[in-house]
């Protein structure tokens, strides 16, 4: 069972204090050298420095790289595979359907849809800390899905499905939770949905009440 | 004017290969896109690398003599200009291709002209 | 029209006036012209952008329509690449390189000179579509199929956006071939390639990618004109990813084209106002050539949300990156280590763009993480990190090359009180328009929207962003202050103003048609002014 979120910030911790570290080493040694170095009118006499080389200092440095680099991708490939592993079947089955400039939710199993209209965002609705498995598809343009509150987003290209898998942990509504994040063209800017997490047992009702013709 | 140019391109096209070869090789990339156009790349900067090494002898052979080029080149102008002209004209109107090709013809007479005077300058 | 002759070793300079100018085979006129039209188109798309930040300064829709908006966005991307970066990035090199490996004139200059007027050319037809009925292109400045095929993009504005682009690449190509042929063939006696000048490698890698990868641009363009028109060319999901393999084999390479002669001209200050040659050369050059391969090597990074590339190979290549910027940075500090610092326009420019640039970098080592990058792409997020690193990587270093080369080419000084104010409101604008951006797509802002949910922090942030890009824009205007100011004093400068290092500084400002007047200073290095420079004081010490 993969939180993406959880796998997001974990590796996030590993990428950004590096990155933090690098850009003030950066500007550390750019503003302290410019001040140290400053060409000073009583220093008229100092000649700069003649070194221009130093290929050990340089080779080792690479290493160094190199050897940043290694853990990134090590720390990387890990959490992507994980990420990536196809849908194991034996979740809640959910099919998105992307078309300008709506989402559809099918619920297979059950025979449910959600649909959207202009004045009304669909709801995708899902079981809390349960593997749901999505596919993905696009009618017209590429269009792509986006869940920010669970770091993931998956293109929907037309003519070709796509299938991953997510656990949403926390129960709750979140308005405008999905985004449409591929341009598309004129109402890009308005392709959402909302996203609603209820406990296994609230699922299970709604399922049932949506089977029986309750509104959406 | 010595130095081999050459070296530095082979070097660049050698790179591309390795990361190239190891696409397809170890990630068995078979993506027809993404074997041609490393490929491409590989090929046109070896191309280089040969055509730079004959260059840069052949110019070095060459007395360093000031070249006898005109200072303006109006021909080039029209070639450039004509070249949009035939462009647009895809969408515009096939008679704005036929004006952009006539003047194609003429501008690249004209620059005809200029390298025939200037080979017999030289 | 007839050919004029120019005794060696004259000084003729002959006056063209504009009309000449915009025919002549002169490398400098070249390069001037293309710089000029380069920076209007700068200029015009920067006026898009202010337009952009004003409309996304509040939520909700204030000063256009969606459609606007749409038209805003891709015209502002493309003019940037295609009409302004790329441009300029050649005219810099036609400009400079036959002057830095002693040469008297660019190879193929009509051909270069023909390049010139189909970027004009092609800027226009891109323009063009403002005037139509349904506006210009509105697709976004990569243009995916489907959404620019014909059904969903009928505008025949995409029609002329797609030929202004044809017409670019076709120019930018052009004029990589006649520098890169210039390097061959014209280089001073003594000049062997491991002694070119810093900024003269830059332009070679920047030549070969142009040469390598702006043809499957054109492929990728043509296919496009001849889908709208006929269809049956990008058919399917494989026909949608096909489109994005050519065009980001193109679109990854064009961002280093844009950045590596920017990186040279930032080498060349920070040698220059340390009083040191460049370190670690050598490697340098070696890192130069992995760096340029490497950005051939990670087109696939782009579409790691797709499902249809091996992510893990570009993951490799995007973030094996790390390794030759890190060489760079290190030879950049290194020069200035026990150097003698001197704080001119141009070298505050070049730190600037070490500390902004760097923003950039390891952001793009982040988004070189799939998992990271399922996140934050196609949110802002990601259009902060490609500014820090166009804006803070190749505008600031754009701008260390025109205050260091200024009075090469017009024999006149820019003011250097003027530059640090342009240095200053730019350093500040820069900041605070895109390191906002960070958070907003971190916090779930896709990009390519004209509107966003009041009553969240998104507001903030964005008015933020808005007044920053307003900074930016008077830091524009100081710049150009500056330049009319220079234009109209025109205190002289002479042939090296700085202490300066390469062969352009050994004649005059601006240098005579044939480039150079009697004997070339001796060449074995790639500092052969420093080398005189040095051993001028070794001589001058007590025995």
């Amino acid at each position: 069972m993969t939180d993406t979120r959880h796998d997001y910030d974990a590796l996030a911790s590993l990428y950004l204090p590096i990155a933090a570290a690098v850009v003030l080493l950066v500007l550390l040694l750019v503003v302290a050298f410019a001040w140290r170095y400053r060409a000073r009118p009583a220093h008229e006499g100092r000649r700069p420095s003649r070194t221009h080389r130093a290929p050990r200092t340089e080779a080792l440095y690479v290493l160094v790289l190199a050897a940043v680099a290694a853990l990134l991708l090590w720390r990387t490939f890990t959490v992507e595979a994980r990420t990536d592993r196809d849908a194991s079947g034996a979740g809640v089955q959910v099919s998105v359907t992307a078309a300008k400039w709506h989402w559809r939710f099918e619920y297979p199993r059950a025979g449910i849809v959600q649909r959207g209209t202009d004045e009304h965002p669909p709801t995708l609705v899902v079981p809390a800390n349960r593997t749901v498995d999505f596919t993905l598809r696009s009618l017209d343009v590429i269009h792509a899905f986006w869940i920010p509150q669970r770091r993931f987003k998956r293109d929907a290209t037309p003519g070709f499905t796509s299938s991953f898998s997510l656990v949403f942990p926390d129960t709750g509504f979140r308005r405008d939770g999905g985004e449409c994040s591929e341009f598309c063209g004129l109402r890009h800017t308005w392709m959402k949905f909302h996203v609603r997490v209820l406990t296994p047992d609230a699922f299970a009702r709604w399922m049932r009440a949506r089977q029986s013709g309750a509104a959406a | 004017m010595s130095g081999r140019p050459g070296i530095a391109f082979l070097v660049w096209a050698a790179l591309l290969g390795l990361l190239a070869a190891v696409l397809w090789a170890v990630f068995e990339e078979e993506d027809l896109l993404s074997v041609l156009m490393p490929a491409f790349a590989v090929a046109l900067t070896a191309a280089l690398a040969l055509g730079g090494w004959r260059a840069a002898r052949r110019a070095a052979v060459r007395a360093f003599a000031p070249q006898a080029d005109p200072d303006t080149s109006w021909p080039a102008v029209l070639a450039g200009i004509s070249l949009v002209l035939v462009l647009l004209g895809l969408e515009v109107g096939t008679f704005l291709i036929f004006i952009g090709a006539g003047l194609f013809v003429a501008g690249a007479g004209g620059l005809m002209r200029e390298w025939r005077a200037e080979r017999r300058t030289r | 029209m007839t050919a004029v002759d120019v005794p060696r070793s004259s000084t003729i300079r002959p006056h063209r006036g504009l009309v000449g100018t915009l025919a002549s085979t002169d490398h400098k006129a070249l390069g001037a012209g293309l710089f000029v039209t380069a920076f209007a188109f700068f200029l015009a798309a920067g006026v898009l952008a202010l337009l952009m930040r004003f409309e996304l300064a509040r939520p909700h829709l204030q000063l256009m329509t969606l459609h606007g908006y749409d038209e805003l966005f891709t015209l502002h991307g493309s003019t940037m690449f295609y009409l302004f970066a790329t441009p300029i990035a050649m005219a810099a090199g036609v400009y400079l390189v036959p002057l830095q490996i002693g040469a008297a004139r660019l190879r193929w200059a009509r051909l270069g000179l023909a390049a010139w007027w189909m970027v004009i050319g092609g800027g226009l037809c891109m323009w063009l579509g403002f005037l139509t009925e349904q506006g210009a292109a509105d697709v976004g400045w990569y243009a995916y199929v489907p959404l620019s095929d014909m059904p969903n993009s009928p505008s025949i504005g995409t029609d002329y956006w797609i030929i202004g682009v044809i017409l670019a690449a076709g120019a930018a190509i052009a004029l990589a071939a006649c520098v890169l042929a210039t390097i061959v063939t014209e280089r001073a006696p003594g000049m062997t390639m491991l002694r070119l000048p810093v900024f003269s490698w830059t332009m070679v890698v920047s030549c070969l990618m142009v040469l390598t990868a702006f043809p499957a641009l054109i492929v990728a363009m043509a296919l496009l004109l001849a889908q709208r028109q006929w269809g049956g060319v990008y058919t399917g999901s494989a026909g949608a990813f096909d489109y994005q393999h050519l065009f980001w084999f193109f679109g990854h390479p064009v961002v280093y084209v844009v950045f590596f002669p920017f990186l040279g001209a930032v080498a060349e200050a920070i040698a220059t106002f340390s009083g040191r040659r460049w370190f670690g050369y050598k490697p340098f050059v070696v890192s130069l050539l992995l760096f340029a391969a490497l950005s051939m090597s990670v087109w696939g990074h782009h579409m790691f949300t797709t499902s249809s590339v091996e992510n893990r190979y570009f993951s490799l290549t995007s973030t094996a990156l790390l390794v030759p910027a890190g060489i760079e940075y290190f030879d950049a500090l290194a020069t200035m280590w026990r150097g003698r610092i001197r704080l001119a326009t141009p070298m505050l420019f070049a730190l600037g763009f070490l500390v902004l640039f760097v923003i950039g970098g390891v952001t793009g080592i982040f988004v070189g993480s799939p998992p990271l990058d399922y996140h934050v792409t196609d949110s802002y997020f990601i259009v902060a990190h490609f500014h820090y690193t166009l804006f803070g990587g190749s505008v600031m270093g754009l701008f260390t090359a025109i205050y260091l080369w200024w009075p090469k080419v017009t024999g006149t000084l820019l003011s250097e009180r003027l530059g640090r104010w342009h240095f200053w409101l730019t350093m500040i604008g820069m900041n605070l328009t895109f390191f906002p951006m960070f958070f907003l797509g971190w916090d779930g802002m896709p990009r390519r929207v004209a509107d966003y949910p009041a009553g969240t922090s998104w507001s903030t942030l964005n008015a933020l962003s808005s007044a920053g890009s307003a900074l930016l824009a008077v830091s524009v205007l100081v710049f150009l202050w500056n330049v009319r100011r220079s234009w109209r004093r025109r205190v002289p400068a002479g042939p090296d103003p700085w202490g300066a290092q390469t062969l352009e500084w050994a004649t005059e400002s601006p240098p005579p048609r044939e480039n150079f007047v009697g004997a070339l200073p001796p060449v074995r290095s790639y500092a052969p002014l420093q080398d005189l420079r040095e051993q001028r004081e070794l001589e001058a010490q007590p025995a």
